[in-house]
């Protein structure tokens, strides 16, 4: 009995020493932090992040979107420092996209990839991705109601196309592959400088360039003078390719598409056949699967694709019927053109010594023992590496037409 | 002494169970050293086998007498000096606690990083822990039973959505890295084995085919981690690398149409296995400190072993949970002591005294 | 602080030993001399005005009929009684062959019961019964004329089933008895009467079946009983605390209690003992388990299909009813990265808008609700309505356009609260746990609340009562026993074996067999 009454006592007075009563930080204390960018600058880092502010409302229950730009040495010293700004402490753990400004991205992506995997509240299936300018300019976009939304540029970027931080973060630490990730573009409607990276091109990045920075700088004053009413739009460019952590290089177009197919990522959109004897035909690429075998004696990569396609659309030449000949017809031109790309897409990515395919993984699952004796040659060597690509491809046509 | 029979084998089985899953869903190759936590499906393999001889010396003694547990034949066969051995198990599950509330702190401070300060979580943690140490083990054991299938509702619901982000190209093949990882990998796994010193207390208190139920908690274990290793090296990949409690990773990124963020299901499952086996441990080192000093001054040895806890949960340095006393060196040695070295030692002394006394009768 | 600690100790142990010294009570037998008889009954009422004495001279013998006015029915006692008994009766003989002949021939009533003590006479005449005394006779005759009014048999508010019978039981015990004998005809059916109260001297009874009831679980209740020291017992709750096993600190009580009479048929017939009391229509189960605050007579009077989801949908309302404020208030203090992203908006606008925490305003409207509750069960019906008004427009509608709470709290609140309704027998102990949920939350976040369920799933299960386990068949496992837990099995699956409450497993009364 007196045991009982002592130990009541005891956890009464425990009670009120518990912390969870003091110093609790509410929600509307937090600056929830929904998109994070990341631009290099010569003093450190430029980091833009667009916020929720729960105090002042777009709407019913909506909150409104708050965008900040601060400055630090490092990523941690940027971002801790809006606490300083807002008086709200910053809460990362509802970050959806972390948009990679491309001075960054070509200086080096571990320079501040370590706080997105060390940081308690980070999480790993945050998207990343890279701009074709600098990371600020995306995420304070203006659209009719508002500034874009973070999850609006995270919903831009597909799930299937892996561009998180944990593939990303994976890639990197895996020394048998190269990361990529999504590459986003801005282009003003009613504007003829297209802002965007040529469609059909590669193109390789100098990193040490410094006039390519003053002019981008000059650009961007130039274009903040402009008419404040034109219409950026943002859209997915095509990706981005490392070798290890520094971009060399991005994807668009069909190039996109070859890199997509050999990857085995599903729905690589629409692609147009134009065939002499049948005519235009606009096809819906679903289904990849891809699968790579190697020979380390003949130095030989097997790439097997298989891909589904539905046909949406079909202007035939006159006089044409659309039979069962002309469907191989179409499957056959299908296949050669998608070989033909991806060999282009994986010669190019593999110039630029960028292992997108897992190549090095492949050899390793192999011959464990070949891979270990060439480790440090393989990255190199590969591009040398001949590449034969067998595309099979199960057309089928909607409509009326047999 | 004849002990009562009060849990059931499967009860038994699910305390001892989800004692060692609380280990093992804290895995990760920084925990193991190691640059290869693929292997460790191999080490977990050949550590199933290596935990059979292991268990057999507690399993053989617990054979000659089936109502007398490790503590008794001590005292039986080696009198006073049994006291010593009581001692010994005492502060071996005490030590046990306080690597698991070590383990805990860790977890929080280095995943978690609590608004509500570490102190009192763990200082939470012990006086819960030793209500469920007080209520005994029946108690537990029938909380376990139900704790055990919320783990296993929560870690297959978090394999099957892991499944569908499968990549085979992320499995490695065995051992390409060398055997390190593979060594070590079943250094980590032997030597947190608690629960075979545990047996040793418990094995009298249960009814029930042992012999089965050692059978399918062995598969059970390393079934799972296999599976778990699987499919984390499946789906995350070398993102691993990076992360001290990838199993709350693989929560975190798992996701079943609109529902994700479960990690707070992690959270909680772990939380309570967490607290069964604190509790279960807290409770043995109790019953150990009985034995030797009776039940009166036992109750104030409990009370002590629950400040030690606290002590050591709030100052044991978070970066220490590797090192030192907790490296898995330190922590299979003392384990093959209580385990297997004091067993087998009781079991030969029995040996010779049940041949002495057939002698005698015959003789006689 | 420690002396008044002390005192307050001794004082207890003082009043605890003035308790068993009064259970020894001492029987003064009747006396020869009627005078002395009718001067004790007087001595004992005193003025009090419903004590009446009839003199009468029967047999040559002076001769009284006491009774209480208004527990007796006048019209059986002139019939049974007076109209029997003639002034010109002749008998010649002692008193006591006297006494004997008006017992066995004269009375015609048939429940006649010999008392010889007055604290027996004082008890029976008090239960209604009319007693004979004779002078120069050391004993008297109860007979049961027992005409008080009662409630009529009317379906339990508390209680309502779609399917099932609309009897309930009311205050009066042998209405109860026979209530339940009507249901099991069977002469293994026993009722087993006592006294408990040393004032009120309440008649409990003990219903079980003698061929399904574990022995050691019976006498383990009839002992418990025996021990009850207190004065009067004017409801069942008064004595389930001495039900119980000691030092149950369970926030979950093992003693069931109902107002169906077809509820208490069905657990007596699983070997369980029901205890009537008389005076309350609340019988109480003993031992009852965890599983079978879950069930009701509906669930075995419609389909199996929705007798499980109607059972399964009480087992996720008991969940939200106790877990779901605190695991609010824990992910939404301490823990907002666990919340999905429009929910967190949500919740963020509404707790930056409202000028409290979200732990005081989630207590704030559960104090509420739980004002309103407690207002319109002692209000009068009339007045009924104006609570929902009150309540619905005060703290539904008001307090939200004020900016006092918050719209998410709310719904969370009348959420629980409906879920808490789902399951109302458990009422009590969901608002205790709901509470602790929502203190715990809201100073340790998720990981209070977890480690506060740990806890309290290790109090029930560590619990049991007379030998069987609270939690069973849930853990201890019993696959058989299970048939009727989250599922409610078809009848041939649940007639197939003897289900009585000592065989479930990990039930520490032993089976015939092993008892042999």
């Amino acid at each position: 009995m007196k045991f009982k009454i002592i130990s009541l006592c005891f956890l009464c007075l425990a009670f009120f020493l518990m912390t969870g009563c003091t110093g609790i930080l509410q929600l509307h204390e937090r600056m929830v932090i929904q998109g994070i960018g990341i631009d290099l600058e010569e003093s450190g880092y430029k980091v833009t992040i667009q916020a929720l502010d729960f105090k002042n409302s777009a709407g019913e229950n909506e909150p409104a979107i708050k965008v900040m730009e601060l400055k630090g040495s490092s990523l941690i010293e940027a971002l801790e420092s809006a606490k300083k700004q807002s008086g709200l402490t910053p809460m990362y753990s509802q970050n959806l996209v972390v948009v990679v400004g491309k001075n960054l991205a070509v200086a080096g992506m571990n320079n501040f990839l370590d706080f997105f995997i060390r940081h308690y509240e980070a999480r790993p299936n945050v998207k990343i991705c890279v701009c074709d300018t600098e990371a600020a300019d995306i995420l304070s976009i203006k659209k009719e109601n508002g500034t874009i939304q973070a999850k609006e540029i995270s919903d831009i970027i597909p799930n299937n196309l892996n561009s998180d931080i944990l593939h990303f973060v994976g890639r990197l630490k895996d020394e048998t592959s190269d990361p990529y990730c999504a590459y986003l573009s801005v282009k003003k409607e009613d504007k003829e400088e297209n802002k965007s990276e040529d469609k059909s091109e590669n193109k390789t990045e100098n990193k040490s360039d410094n006039n390519n920075e003053d002019k981008k700088e000059k650009q961007r004053e130039n274009t903040d003078k402009e008419d404040e009413n034109s219409k950026k739009i943002l859209n997915l460019a095509g990706i981005a390719f490392f070798s290890d952590d520094k971009m060399v290089g991005s994807s668009s177009g069909k190039e996109l598409l070859g890199l997509l197919a050999t990857m085995g990522i599903n729905d690589l959109g629409v692609f147009n056949i134009n065939s002499e004897k049948i005519g235009k035909v606009s096809l819906d690429l679903q289904n990849v699967k891809s699968k790579i075998n190697v020979n380390t004696k003949e130095n030989k990569f097997y790439i097997d694709i298989t891909l589904g396609a539905e046909a949406l659309e079909i202007t035939p030449n006159e006089g044409v019927r659309i039979g069962e000949i002309e469907q191989q017809e179409i499957e056959k031109q299908l296949n050669s053109e998608i070989k033909e790309i991806c060999k282009q897409a994986i010669k190019n990515a593999l110039n630029l010594n960028s292992d997108l395919f897992r190549f090095k993984k492949v050899i390793l699952n192999y011959n464990p023992g070949y891979f270990k004796e060439n480790q440090k040659k393989l990255k190199k060597s590969l591009s040398q590496y001949e590449i034969e690509i067998n595309v099979k491809s199960s057309l089928s046509i909607t409509g009326t037409e047999i | 002494m004849k002990k009562k029979l009060i849990i059931s084998v499967p009860q038994m089985f699910s305390m001892l169970f989800i004692s060692r899953l609380v280990v093992e869903t804290t895995y990760s190759e920084i925990m193991t050293n190691g640059n290869s936590i693929w292997d460790h499906i191999l080490s977990a393999w050949i550590s199933f086998f290596i935990i059979f001889l292991l268990i057999s010396p507690i399993y053989f003694l617990f054979k000659t007498d089936k109502s007398m547990d490790v503590l008794d034949n001590s005292y039986e066969l080696i009198g006073r000096a049994g006291g010593l051995i009581a001692g010994i198990y005492a502060i071996y599950f005490l030590f046990t606690c306080v690597h698991t509330l070590a383990l805990f702190k860790v977890f929080l401070s280095n995943v978690i990083n609590p608004p509500v300060s570490t102190e009192v979580l763990l200082t939470t943690m012990v006086i819960a822990a030793s209500y469920g140490a007080y209520k005994g083990v029946e108690g537990l054991a029938r909380a376990s039973g139900i704790i055990l299938f919320f783990m296993t509702v929560s870690i297959l619901f978090i394999g099957i959505s892991l499944a569908g982000d499968l990549d085979t190209l992320n499995l490695n093949p065995f051992l390409y890295r060398g055997t390190e990882s593979l060594f070590g990998g079943i250094m980590f796994m032997v030597s947190r084995s608690s629960c075979i010193p545990a047996m040793a207390i418990l094995f009298p208190l249960a009814k029930g085919n042992l012999k089965k139920g050692i059978f399918v908690w062995n598969l059970g274990i390393y079934g799972l981690i296999s599976i778990v290793i699987f499919l984390m090296v499946g789906a995350m990949g070398d993102f691993l690398q990076t992360q001290l409690f990838p199993v709350y990773t693989a929560a975190s990124i798992a996701k079943i149409g609109n529902l994700e963020h479960l990690d707070a299901l992690y959270l909680g499952i772990w939380t309570m296995g967490i607290f069964i086996k604190l509790s279960l441990f807290f409770m043995l080192s109790g019953e150990c400190a009985k034995k030797v000093v009776g039940e009166k001054l036992g109750r104030f040895f409990v009370l002590l072993f629950g400040v030690i806890m606290i002590f050591f949960g709030i100052f044991l340095n978070k970066n220490a949970i590797s090192s030192g006393v907790f490296s898995s060196d330190f922590l299979l040695i003392s384990m093959l002591i209580t385990g297997v070295l004091i067993p087998i030692i009781l079991l030969i002394l029995k040996k010779i005294k049940i041949k002495n006394n057939k002698y005698q009768s015959i003789t006689t | 602080m420690i002396n008044f600690i002390k005192k307050f100790i001794e004082n207890y142990e003082s009043q605890q030993k003035k308790e068993n010294e009064k259970k020894t009570e001492k029987k003064h037998f009747i006396s020869n001399s009627l005078t002395e008889s009718l001067s004790f009954f007087k001595n004992k009422f005193g003025s009090s005005e419903d004590l009446t004495i009839r003199k009468i001279r029967i047999m040559d013998l002076d001769s009284a009929i006491i009774t209480i006015g208004g527990l007796v029915n006048k019209e059986t006692l002139g019939n049974n009684v007076m109209n029997r008994i003639s002034a010109d009766m002749k008998f010649n003989g002692t008193p006591i062959e006297k006494y004997e002949y008006l017992r066995d021939e004269i009375i015609s009533s048939c429940d006649i019961i010999q008392i010889s003590s007055y604290e027996d006479a004082l008890y029976m005449v008090m239960s209604g019964f009319a007693l004979v005394a004779l002078d120069g006779c050391d004993r008297m005759l109860a007979i049961g004329v027992q005409g008080y009014s009662s409630r009529g048999i009317s379906e339990p508010s508390s209680e309502v089933m779609q399917r099932g019978s609309r009897e309930g039981f009311v205050e009066p015990l042998r209405i109860n008895m026979t209530m339940l004998r009507r249901r099991i005809k069977s002469p293994t059916l026993k009722f087993e009467t006592s006294k408990i109260g040393s004032i009120s001297k309440t008649e409990i009874c003990f219903c079980y079946m003698e061929d399904k009831v574990s022995p050691d679980i019976l006498n383990k209740i009839k002992n418990r009983l025996s021990q009850v020291n207190l004065e009067t017992i004017m409801a069942a709750g008064y004595v389930i605390p001495y039900l119980e096993e000691k030092n149950d600190l369970s926030l979950f009580s093992s003693i069931g209690m109902t107002e169906r009479p077809d509820t208490v048929c069905g657990k007596i017939a699983e070997g369980r003992v029901a205890i009537i009391i008389d005076g309350t229509p609340n019988v109480l189960i003993a031992p009852y388990l965890f599983t079978e605050y879950f069930q009701s007579m509906d669930d075995y009077a419609i389909r199996p299909y929705f007798a499980t989801l109607a059972r399964l949908i009480k087992y996720v309302g008991f969940f939200i009813a106790s877990l779901l404020p605190g695991l609010y208030v824990g992910i939404g203090t301490f823990n907002p990265e666990l919340l999905p992203g429009p929910l967190l908006n949500k919740v963020a606008i509404s707790v930056g808008t409202t000028p409290f925490s979200l732990m005081f305003e989630t207590l704030l409207i559960h104090f509420f609700y739980e004002l309103m509750r407690e207002a319109g069960l002692r209000l009068p019906k009339p007045l009924g309505h104006a609570i929902s008004i009150v309540g619905g427009l005060v703290i539904g509608d008001t307090a939200i356009k004020a900016g006092l709470i918050g719209a998410p709290t709310l719904m969370v609140v009348a959420l629980t609260a409906l879920s808490s309704y789902v399951i109302p027998n458990l009422y009590e102990p969901i608002a205790m746990l709901r509470l602790l949920f929502i203190i715990a939350g809201g100073i340790m976040g998720i990981w209070g609340v977890m480690i506060l369920f740990a806890v309290v799933l290790v109090n029930i299960c560590a619990k049991s009562n007379y030998g069987v386990p609270f939690t069973a068949p849930i853990s201890p496992l019993g696959m058989f026993g299970m048939r009727d837990v989250f599922v409610r099995a078809g009848w041939k699956i649940l007639s197939m074996k003897d289900s009585s409450v000592q065989y479930m497993p990990g039930a520490h009364p032993k089976k015939p067999k092993e008892q042999i």
